[in-house]
């Protein structure tokens, strides 16, 4: 009995992990794009407004708190993904699900569209200008198959078509949290694990590097 | 037999060097037909759609179903995406001297592959699933690079092959 | 009068395509400068592919078409002493062509129209740079008309005579290029143009790129005629002899009418949307239209040949040093079919069907093709603008001398450039990158390579600048010049009577619809058959 139980078990495990499903429910098609050019960014700010997104992402989506996470001017498609993933439960964070949780696909683009519109935030004047790091974000490093990072994220940072975000102007904590994640495998929504390879491939130090060459000013501590 | 070249040519050194390109064009396309079909040797032509903008939702093309499967009879299927800007998975290993058969596709734009030093290159044309077959004679590391435009960091857009011995098995 | 013979006309033309060339070979520096790594200070992946598709765009779309349609002109006029057809017609097409050329302009050199010189989607440019080429294409089918109306015209004064082989070859060129831009043509007008204004979402990617190959293959003939043109009727005379065979070069012209289109699929061997059997079909017409240059190669070497010997040359190869090496015409066509020589047996590689595999999209592609047209065919363009210029304007070359060291320079330096070319290409580099983040093994092997290409570039560009000076001299020159005629060469052997099928089109225009319509008619119509996916625009 405990053995049939086991191989069960096993076998229950085994199709689970083997037919995972998809990392983002998330595709790009006529649809999707037709939502996105349709979405309306003055809803979007009046649902910015009643949801309350400023608590985190400030009122213009850059936040005071360096802690927190800047969300101005990334592409409207890459926020929708974003908040999909997050009401799908493909991207696993409580607090954004509870906040995705009740709306429709309309509503998140319109939310992504009026983010898209705000300024982002600016690097920080004293960004991280080692040789190294340099050499890291225009070059990557073929011998441990990094691709540059501008060569997906622009070599101003601000990002490619459709999911490859901004980086310039995110608070350099969030950053290292984020790559963090995708090394540790605690964020799985980037289709084909592309940011997980990366993140995986890189150290500490070279994260904590990256999140100083693409790092936003922080804020003068408040008296 | 009278030469039905004389009326149009007259110099008799000319009539032969027709002959002779028209045999250089014949014999060439002969040979290339002969080899086609004795060796199967096709460039790829599968004639197969699929649709790019939701390729991570297909099933073939699948996140679980990427990489490098060994099929009953022992030849190797490798199934692989190529999006801004890399082949995913970006490290894949067979076996040497073993048929493998690659399918790919494109998630986003036009992308074209090619390993240097072997025989494995196809285009990966958005729409279209590529298929191209091949054996690697020798073991070594080998580069897939993306050999089309495809955006300002197509420069960067290249992933690793591997070719292990027949016992070491293959994988990804 | 000067006017009759549409000088004006070839003068605009041809400069347009000499102030582009110049342009673009400033460009060309700079990209195999930025390439080779060695000077970190000009890298830009932005700049680069900006500066790679306003290079290909005046290269290969303006140099071209202004020099042929300008040669073209003045061949037209002299060859069958005519006037043109309806001159305003043919300044509306140039006025045509140039504003699309500038619209273009804008677009590519602002980085909006970075797509190549191919601009395969689904990468898009900005609507302009594709309303830009529809203009230009458009501007040039107003001298396609020209043509055939003077040769229709000529033929009914003249009946029963033989047409000038300069005006056949030029004529045969111009239904030519007519026949072939209807692809990119249709690619523009209803995918392209329509989807970059947002009129339609998507575009099918692989009907576009066979669309795209409907053109590819042919334009390169519309490109090397007008230097056959050169070789077979301004050549022999002014090396000093005869055409060996004018009805050869008749054939040639025809095979080349009938054969350059229906093979354009070998450009998609590595396309999976194209089934094998479509891509063998055009693999065999592709071998077949190598015949006509075989023949071309036979037909001017013998008729230098002619030339030599009268001119003393004894013996096997005696002939070759008494030829008039002085003449800029003579140098160059030999250096062309020293090069043509080169750049042909590397055509016949990416021809062989499976083959092509070992160098599709690799840097060999790009090495062939700057062998063969920048090398073979813009050196005999060179050639023409020498032998033309003084007639043209009245006033002697401002230079022999420096015209001969300009072709010699520019011949090594193409050698110099796409012989390293074709090796990174066989040691696998692949095509359009602007840097070379890989493996060390291959970047290390690839190194020598690329320094040498950047001298090639060098020596280039000092050669495209020497031409362009001598022909702005050559206008001011206080000298006049006193043979204000073209010299046809005569053959060897005077034709009596022509027969009508080497005299006229319309026999071998049917051939070639039914020709396309077998090759190009169901691997078009497959895209309309079955269920295929469009793809949306993406920015590069």
């Amino acid at each position: 009995m405990m053995r049939l139980m086991a191989v069960l078990s096993g076998m229950l495990l085994f199709t689970s992990v083997a037919n995972a499903g998809p990392s983002s429910l998330v595709a790009f098609d006529l649809p999707t794009l037709g939502l996105l050019q349709t979405a309306d960014p003055a809803r979007g700010e009046e649902l910015a407004s009643s949801g309350k997104c400023s608590k985190c992402h400030g009122d213009a989506g850059v936040s005071d708190d360096p802690e927190d996470v800047n969300i101005a001017g990334l592409r409207a498609s890459y926020i929708y993904k974003q908040l999909k993933d997050y009401q799908d439960k493909n991207r696993d964070d409580k607090d954004m699900y509870k906040k995705t949780r009740d709306l429709d696909d309309q509503q998140m683009a319109d939310l992504a569209v009026w983010f898209a519109s705000q300024a982002p935030a600016s690097v920080a004047a004293d960004r991280n200008a080692d040789p190294a790091v340099l050499k890291l974000v225009f070059n990557g490093d073929p011998t441990r198959l990094l691709k540059a990072c501008a060569s997906c994220h622009g070599r101003d940072g601000r990002g490619g078509q459709f999911d490859h975000p901004a980086l310039s102007g995110q608070y350099p904590e969030y950053f290292i949290y984020t790559l963090t994640e995708f090394s540790e495998d605690d964020r799985t929504n980037d289709v084909y694990s592309r940011m997980r390879h990366i993140a995986q491939a890189l150290t500490e130090e070279e994260i904590e590097a990256l999140a100083s060459y693409y790092g936003a000013a922080v804020p003068e501590e408040e008296e | 037999m009278a030469d039905p070249l004389k009326s149009i040519c007259d110099d008799p050194l000319e009539r032969r060097w027709v002959w002779i390109s028209l045999a250089l064009a014949i014999v060439m396309g002969t040979m290339l037909g002969y080899f086609a079909v004795a060796n199967n040797l096709h460039p790829p032509s599968n004639v197969e759609t699929i649709d790019s903008s939701r390729l991570h939702l297909s099933e073939e093309f699948a996140e679980d179903n990427l990489g490098v499967k060994t099929n009953p009879d022992g030849s190797v299927r490798v199934t692989l995406v190529a999006a801004r800007y890399g082949f995913y998975p970006p490290r894949i290993e067979v076996p040497v001297d073993t048929p493998v058969t690659f399918r790919l596709a494109s998630a986003d734009v036009l992308h074209g592959v090619h390993v240097p030093n072997t025989n494995m290159a196809t285009m990966v044309v958005p729409g279209y699933i590529a298929e191209v077959s091949t054996t690697f004679p020798r073991t070594g590391e080998y580069s897939l690079l993306c050999n089309e435009y495809c955006g300002l960091g197509h420069d960067s857009m290249w992933s690793r092959l591997v070719v292990v011995p027949k016992s070491a098995g293959g994988q990804s | 009068m000067k006017d009759d013979k549409a000088a004006g006309l070839a003068l605009a033309n041809m400069w347009v395509g000499f102030i582009a060339f110049l342009a673009a070979a400033f460009m060309g520096v700079y990209q195999v400068a930025e390439r080779s790594g060695v000077f970190p200070a000009i890298e830009s992946p932005k700049l680069y592919f900006a500066s790679v598709s306003t290079h290909g765009v005046l290269m290969g779309f303006v140099l071209t078409t202004f020099v042929v349609v300008g040669f073209g002109y003045y061949t037209a006029t002299t060859s069958l002493r005519q006037a043109v057809w309806n001159k305003p017609l043919a300044w509306l097409g140039f006025c045509l062509s140039i504003s699309g050329v500038l619209l273009a302009a804008v677009p590519l050199l602002t980085g909006n129209a970075s797509v190549l010189y191919t601009f395969y989607p689904p990468l898009m440019a900005h609507p302009t740079f594709y309303i830009g080429a529809a203009l230009l294409v458009v501007g040039s089918w107003v001298w396609c008309l020209q043509m055939v109306m003077m040769m229709a015209i000529w033929k009914k004064a003249h009946p029963g005579e033989t047409v000038p082989l300069a005006m056949f070859g030029t004529t045969a060129n111009a239904i030519l290029w007519f026949i072939t831009s209807l692809g990119v043509t249709s690619e523009v007008l209803f995918q392209l143009i329509p989807w970059s204004l947002g009129i339609i979402d998507t575009v099918d990617v692989g009907l576009a790129r066979t669309l795209f190959s409907w053109t590819l293959h042919a334009i390169v003939y519309f490109w090397l005629i007008p230097a056959y043109v050169a070789m077979y009727t301004l050549l022999p005379k002014a090396a000093g002899g005869r055409l060996a065979s004018d009805q050869m070069a008749r054939v040639a012209f025809i095979m080349l009418l009938v054969f350059s289109v229906p093979i354009g699929l070998h450009h998609l061997y590595m396309d999976p949307f194209q089934a094998a059997g479509w891509k063998f079909l055009h693999m065999t017409g592709t071998f077949m239209v190598a015949v006509p240059t075989l023949i071309t190669g036979f037909t001017v070497i013998a008729s230098l040949e002619v030339a030599g010997k009268l001119r003393g040359g004894k013996g096997l190869f005696g002939w070759i040093g008494a030829l008039p090496w002085g003449n800029p015409m003579v140098t160059a066509a030999g250096l062309a079919l020293l090069m043509l020589t080169f750049g042909g047996f590397g055509g016949m590689i990416n021809a062989s069907y499976a083959m092509n595999a070992m160098i599709h999209n690799t840097q060999w592609v790009t090495g062939h093709f700057h062998l063969i047209f920048a090398g073979t065919v813009v050196i005999m363009y060179f050639a023409i603008a020498y032998y033309l210029w003084p007639k043209l304007t009245g006033r002697q070359l401002h230079s022999t001398r420096l015209a001969l060291t300009q072709l010699w320079l520019w011949f090594i330096g193409m050698l110099v450039l796409t012989l390293p070319w074709h090796v990174l290409g066989l040691d696998g580099q692949p095509r359009r990158i602007s840097s070379t983040p890989y493996d060390q093994v291959l970047v290390d092997k690839w190194q020598p390579n690329e320094i040498a290409m950047v001298i090639g570039g060098i020596i280039l560009l000092v050669s495209a600048l020497m031409l362009v000076y001598n022909l702005m001299k050559t206008h001011g020159n206080a000298q006049a010049e006193t043979n204000l005629e073209v010299e046809y060469a005569e053959p060897v052997h005077a034709v009596l009577r022509m027969p009508p099928l080497m005299n006229g089109f319309g026999f071998w225009c049917l051939l070639v619809l039914v020709y396309m319509i077998a090759s190009y008619g169901y691997p078009i119509a497959q895209f309309f058959l079955m269920d295929t996916y469009g793809t949306v625009p993406w920015s590069i």
